[in-house]
């Protein structure tokens, strides 16, 4: 939600024939970051370093496994990008230097991050084993484990849930939510050796990404299994989970979904936010009031 | 890709399948031609492995390397891609391929070399 967090960077480079044509230039100029731009080259798992201002690559970081689904964020100076791989690997690149300063698996398949609101810590979303890992920005070392164990699991103990629609809220926390649990979680890491953590069950079937608003004070979790979106107060996060736009699609027979889509944040213009009618194959555009946090479908 | 000829039981079944299923001016089960299996070779990698990873090693979907197919018959594979999976996230997908791509599909993932050689 914050500046550092980065849009997703989920960009196909066509790399035949583009390596001849630029030279390694990353650490060898005194510049800034304000123009530089990560590239994930998703089939290859490696990263090229852009410039904007004259519109050139600066240089290819390689060796960061499966990139097949994934995305970035950004240290408060924007010095260093954390790439998410899907193979559960977790990578700090240094995009001055063009070098990776740090790369731990953390995981086995995992689905994307977030960077705290002080940036000293990263949390990664993982689909295996499932919960949520957090590590130090600074050396990945691993700061707290959260596994994400379902409730009314009636299945072996070890069964987790995959989690999706991380995102870092104000005030140290992360909230995110648990694809097969049905469940929001606020994970408050002020003491990060003690995370507290705030369930909120039943939000409805299958929470498929999430986003929140600009200000930091909604959270929303798309519903794959049914109608409607889960919001969270995060200003008053003991109302509960309000279900919105419960109605929308109700009654008409479900198109096939072929794609999964995302919900960002980045997807809120003022006062509006577009988010993906499931099974309609339409997108809504929805006026929101964040007084309020009433929806209205234009 | 190289076409397989051995005829495993499964295999058989499916060939059948989609030969009463599909059948060509000709009445012979027509396969896709090299243009339309690069199209579903893409396909496979891009939008199949939107949920199944780009190198099939799973995401909100399961794996669908061989160690995770094992066991699972042609003619399951196809019935799963054409009709989907209620309830789940796997849609059906028969309105947008033809059953000689779905049969083309099963034969790609049956047909995978072993783990390790991704």
């Amino acid at each position: 939600m914050s500046n550092i967090k980065a849009t997703w960077l989920i960009l196909l480079w066509l790399t035949f024939g583009v390596s001849s044509a630029w030279s390694e230039v990353c650490g060898q100029e005194l510049r800034g970051t304000g123009d530089l731009g990560v590239i994930i080259e998703r089939e290859n798992g490696s990263l090229l370093i852009v410039e904007h201002s004259s519109d050139r690559v600066l240089c290819r970081i390689e060796g960061l496994g499966d990139l097949s689904h994934a995305s970035a964020v950004f240290s408060r100076d924007a010095r260093y990008a954390y790439i998410f791989g899907r193979d559960g690997g977790l990578t700090k690149v240094d995009i001055l230097t063009g070098t990776i300063a740090k790369r731990v698996i953390q995981g086995g398949n995992s689905i994307g991050g977030a960077i705290s609101q002080d940036g000293s810590l990263i949390a990664v979303s993982n689909y295996v084993p499932g919960g949520v890992k957090v590590f130090s920005s600074d050396d990945l070392s691993l700061v707290a484990d959260i596994p994400a164990v379902m409730a009314n699991n009636n299945r072996t103990k070890a069964e987790q849930s995959k989690t999706v629609g991380l995102v870092d809220a104000p005030g140290q926390q992360f909230v995110f939510s648990l694809f097969e649990g049905a469940a929001t979680w606020i994970a408050d890491l002020s003491n990060p050796q003690e995370p507290k953590i705030t369930k909120f069950e039943h939000i409805g079937k299958q929470p498929y990404d999430a986003l929140i608003s600009g200000d930091g004070r909604y959270y929303i979790a798309g519903l794959f299994g049914e109608d409607g979106l889960a919001m969270l107060d995060l200003w008053h996060p003991d109302n509960g989970i309000k279900r919105i736009l419960p109605n929308y699609g109700r009654g008409q027979k479900k198109l096939p979904v072929y794609k999964m889509p995302h919900l960002e944040g980045w997807a809120v213009a003022g006062d509006q936010i577009f988010l993906p009618a499931m099974g309609l194959h339409q997108v809504l555009v929805v006026d929101f009031d964040a007084k309020t946090g009433e929806f209205i479908i234009l | 890709m190289k076409m397989q000829t051995v005829l495993t039981p499964s295999r058989l079944a499916g060939f059948l399948l989609s030969v009463s299923a599909i059948l060509s001016p000709w009445g012979i089960a027509s396969e896709p031609d090299s243009d339309r299996q690069q199209e579903l070779q893409y396909l496979l990698k891009q939008d199949c492995g939107s949920c199944h990873g780009l190198r099939l090693k799973g995401g909100l979907g399961p794996a669908l390397l061989p160690e995770a197919l094992k066991g699972k018959s042609n003619l399951y594979l196809k019935q799963v891609i054409s009709k989907g999976i209620p309830g789940s996230a796997m849609p059906p997908w028969e309105n947008l391929l033809s059953d000689s791509d779905i049969d083309y599909l099963v034969q790609l993932l049956s047909t995978q070399p072993s783990s390790g050689s991704q």
